[in-house]
């Protein structure tokens, strides 16, 4: 009981989070200089043009009354239209997540499947050969930037003529397989860093398991490595990488900005930046908000995860 | 986030420039034209089958606030995207000479009448046009009190004279009244239809040669040939493809892994980058639209209120230098009257060349870009060293373009010192000079101030016909503009278009007004349907 008590207060915590990001966003969104109007408009737009846009879309009204209009719309399922398109920002949305949810789907499984093993097998050969150059190949894969590495790739495979477009990129959403070829090489270099980042994680929890005490009896035992590793050394290693794996996946529904513009995927962060380039505003506040929901419900989710891996995660003041 | 990551793009484009010039090392620089005809960079193969899917990618979207109407157009995109469905009357040819377009012939009867015959055209819906949609559509234009509106000019009346025939009368001579009316806000629109309650601002139907059939913002377009095009077989393109690709540097992977057929880059070192790309051809086509330094002379914190200021810095400045340091040597130095049109003046000849720039000594002043356009950066900085060595400090504020806009057209008086940008220069040189009346242009009043002799000088240049008096009226102009320094023109702007010229044969003009770089897509021949 203690522990649904505890989980109904993370998801409270978590549900205040996100209308705290919602008025953050809103107000910044308000205070940075420009607006849709004057950027949409352009230069040639006459004081009274820029006054009747500015009331078309509500901006004259205060700040308050356009956020607490914009709240209840969007707890109606209405976040709004964009300027630009004219086309309601839940269509322009769901039609670039599945883009971005492939590469960073991708990504992640790249992550998991080569960085969890990788990081284990560092950390059971620490002092050999094999573990340093895991540790360099990991640290050189958290270091290299993507930029680079992207227009690195971009010649090679342009100019070597290998088989693969990357001056067109087909959406998941027009061309399933065609969607998903595209989707190969931006979720690779991707993968770099958060192979990289969850090999020297997985490495490290790992290596702060193997000191318990209850590794050296089960040692004492006579158990078999893999025996060891399996019952003993996954699941207790498994927090920290369960937590940035959250973190990541964050992070790659969001953040994957750069490579999205090098690329011309038609995803949620070169969406946004867009948006944010001509101050729209609909579109601005309805993706930082999702993306703030999905980062709360991840870490939510994390947190409750962990409290079921290990139950002294949910126990306040040592106690449960 | 928004400006870091402006910086990582740049820095990958920067690190993609590099990889890219270590590869044209040893290579060949294919930019021949061929034997095109006067007038044309390159003229397409007529002899290849009229047919064909042909998949192009451009810089950026149209983003206005007027949607898909032309009508309410403002920028060049916005123009270049509708004329590919919508019809102006006029159209302009090579060397800007206006042609004849949806008006099959036209005639200025005297210094204030134009008499246009119609062709035998239909809108995509398959109704005829009449002189109902014409007269309507420009009415309806002037009733916007859009941009081009004020192209226009003063209509005094339009009337049909005859079927296919009507007659505009103007309340003055303008000699730019052709001119306008070839760019795309001017655009034959189905009046029928708009009063029966079609929104053009969502539905495009005009009687260009292509229908939109889909439409992402910031993504792509899908265009299908007009079957009621009154072109008929010169249009060589069944569907036309357009991606909206940000990127130069996919762009340039497009070109190169032949994924893209034909793009182009605002960026004058992409001309060098395709280089050695195996069937490219980069071409420069020369835009009337020009480079500009405001001098904030309204601003009481400005010291650029001190017109001996303004002028030491306009002294100062190279343009020649700029163009072959910024530009890559891809464009000309320019005065008011964009260097590429007819009658232009010469930069050479203004009054503040080589004067004195004394006045600069121990200043310190600030130049605001934004970073959208890659050239404006390189231009900073060499008008930077240019004043530094006229001993001035100089800092650089690079903003986003809102931030920019907002600190430039909208807070009065505006807040800034030195500002760099670009105008369009269009078709005619009285349709820009009009930039330099604050009280016709409005979104300079912030930092420029009005002077009657100059608004009078603009004036004039309108009215007179094209000859050596009205050379003379807008040399007048331009050397007023230098005199008072205040909006100060420095080159022209270039804009490289490649193609790849094993899938497509191309149709360019050599020099262009409203940047409708696809001004001649009809003649377009598709030579491979591998992309």
């Amino acid at each position: 009981m203690q522990w649904v008590r505890w989980s109904v207060g993370r998801v409270l915590i978590g549900l205040l989070t996100i209308l705290g990001i919602t008025l953050v966003v809103f107000l910044i969104s308000r205070a940075v200089p420009g607006d849709v109007a004057t950027t949409l408009l352009g230069p040639f737009a006459t004081e009274e043009q820029r006054a009747a846009v500015t009331e078309r879309l509500g901006l004259d009204q205060p700040v308050y009354t356009q956020y607490w209009l914009w709240l209840v719309s969007m707890l109606q399922g209405d976040f709004g239209t964009s300027v630009a398109s004219g086309m309601p920002v839940l269509d322009e949305l769901a039609l670039r997540l599945p883009v971005t949810a492939l590469i960073a789907g991708m990504s992640l499984v790249l992550a998991l499947v080569i960085g969890v093993p990788l990081g284990i097998a560092q950390a059971l050969h620490v002092r050999k050969a094999r573990g340093v150059t895991g540790r360099v190949l990991s640290g050189f894969a958290i270091s290299f930037p993507e930029f680079a590495l992207g227009s690195i790739i971009i010649f090679i495979f342009s100019t070597l003529q290998l088989g693969v477009s990357v001056g067109a990129f087909t959406s998941v959403t027009d061309n399933f397989w065609g969607g998903v070829a595209s989707s190969i090489i931006p979720a690779a270099i991707l993968s770099v860093f958060t192979i990289g980042a969850t090999a020297r994680t997985t490495r490290d929890a790992v290596l702060d398991v193997l000191v318990e005490p209850f590794i050296q009896a089960s040692v004492a035992r006579g158990d078999s490595p893999g025996s060891i590793v399996r019952h003993h050394i996954l699941r207790n290693a498994s927090i920290p990488v369960v937590t940035l794996t959250a973190t990541l996946t964050a992070y790659l529904l969001g953040g994957a900005v750069i490579i999205e513009a090098m690329f011309n995927v038609p995803g949620l962060g070169s969406y946004l930046l867009t948006a944010l380039d001509r101050r729209d505003y609909a579109v601005i506040q309805a993706g930082v908000t999702l993306a703030a929901i999905v980062f709360v419900a991840m870490s939510v989710l994390v947190e409750l995860l962990s409290s079921l891996i290990d139950p002294r995660v949910s126990t306040v003041g040592g106690r449960r | 986030m928004k400006h870091e990551s402006k910086l990582v793009l740049g820095a990958a484009l920067a690190f993609a420039l590099a990889l890219a010039g270590c590869a044209s090392q040893g290579g060949t620089t294919d930019t021949s034209t061929g034997s095109a005809p006067d007038g044309y960079l390159v003229k397409a193969d007529a002899d290849t089958p009229s047919e064909g899917k042909l998949h192009i990618q451009l810089d950026y979207d149209t983003a206005e606030l007027a949607g898909l109407d032309p009508a309410g157009a403002e920028l060049a995109r916005g123009w270049q995207i509708t004329a590919l469905v919508y019809d102006t009357l006029v159209g302009i040819g090579p060397n800007f000479e206006i042609v004849p377009k949806l008006a099959e012939s036209f005639e200025q009867v005297s210094d204030t009448e134009y008499v246009f015959t119609l062709r035998d055209a239909k809108f995509s819906n398959g109704r005829t046009v009449t002189t109902d949609d014409v007269i309507g559509s420009l009415q309806r234009l002037i009733d916007m009190q859009a941009l081009w509106s004020t192209q226009l000019g003063q209509i005094e009346s339009m009337e049909a004279t005859g079927d296919n025939e009507v007659t505009i009368t103007l309340a003055a001579p303008y000699t730019a009244f052709l001119s306008a009316l070839a760019n795309t806000p001017a655009a034959i629109m189905p009046i029928e239809e708009i009063n029966a309650g079609l929104d053009p601002t969502t539905e495009m139907l005009g009687t260009g040669p292509f229908v939109a059939v889909d439409h992402r913002q910031d993504e792509s377009w899908r265009f299908e040939r007009n079957p009621e095009y009154w072109g008929g077989d010169t249009l060589g393109i069944d569907e036309l493809e357009i991606s909206i690709v940000n990127s130069d540097q996919t762009r340039l992977a497009g070109l190169r892994d032949g994924s893209v057929a034909f793009t182009n880059f605002a960026n004058p070192d992409a001309m060098d980058l395709l280089g050695n790309a195996a069937n490219v051809v980069a071409l420069d086509q020369t835009q009337t639209n020009f480079f500009y330094v405001f001098m904030n002379s309204v601003n009481p914190e400005s010291p650029l209120t001190d017109q001996k200021l303004r002028q030491a810095v306009n002294s100062a400045l190279d343009r020649q230098q700029i163009v072959d340091l910024a530009l890559a040597g891809l464009s000309t130095p320019s005065a008011v009257t964009p260097a590429n049109l007819p009658g232009a003046c010469s930069p050479d000849s203004m009054p503040m060349v080589g004067g004195d720039t004394s006045a600069l000594e121990g200043q310190t002043l600030s130049v605001l870009i934004y970073n959208d356009d890659p050239a404006l950066a390189s231009i900073a900085q060499a008008v930077q060293q240019q004043l530094e060595a006229a001993g001035a400090a100089v800092n650089i504020e690079t903003l986003d373009y809102a931030t920019y806009s907002d600190r430039v057209y909208v807070q009065q008086p505006g807040d800034f010192e030195l500002a760099l940008g670009w105008f369009a220069g269009y078709a005619d040189p009285s349709m820009v000079t009009g930039w330099w009346n604050p009280e016709q242009a409005f979104f300079n009043v912030g930092f420029t101030q009005s002077h009657a002799d100059l608004n009078e000088a603009i004036a004039t240049a309108a009215t007179l016909p094209n000859g050596s008096e009205r050379d003379e009226a807008l040399q007048t102009v331009c050397e007023l503009v230098d005199t008072y320094s205040e909006i100060v023109p420095l080159a022209t702007q270039p804009m490289v278009l490649a193609y790849r010229d094993d899938i497509v044969s191309p149709s360019l003009f050599t020099d262009e007004g409203y940047g409708d770089f696809l001004r001649l897509i009809t003649e377009f021949r598709v030579l491979s349907a591998e992309q």
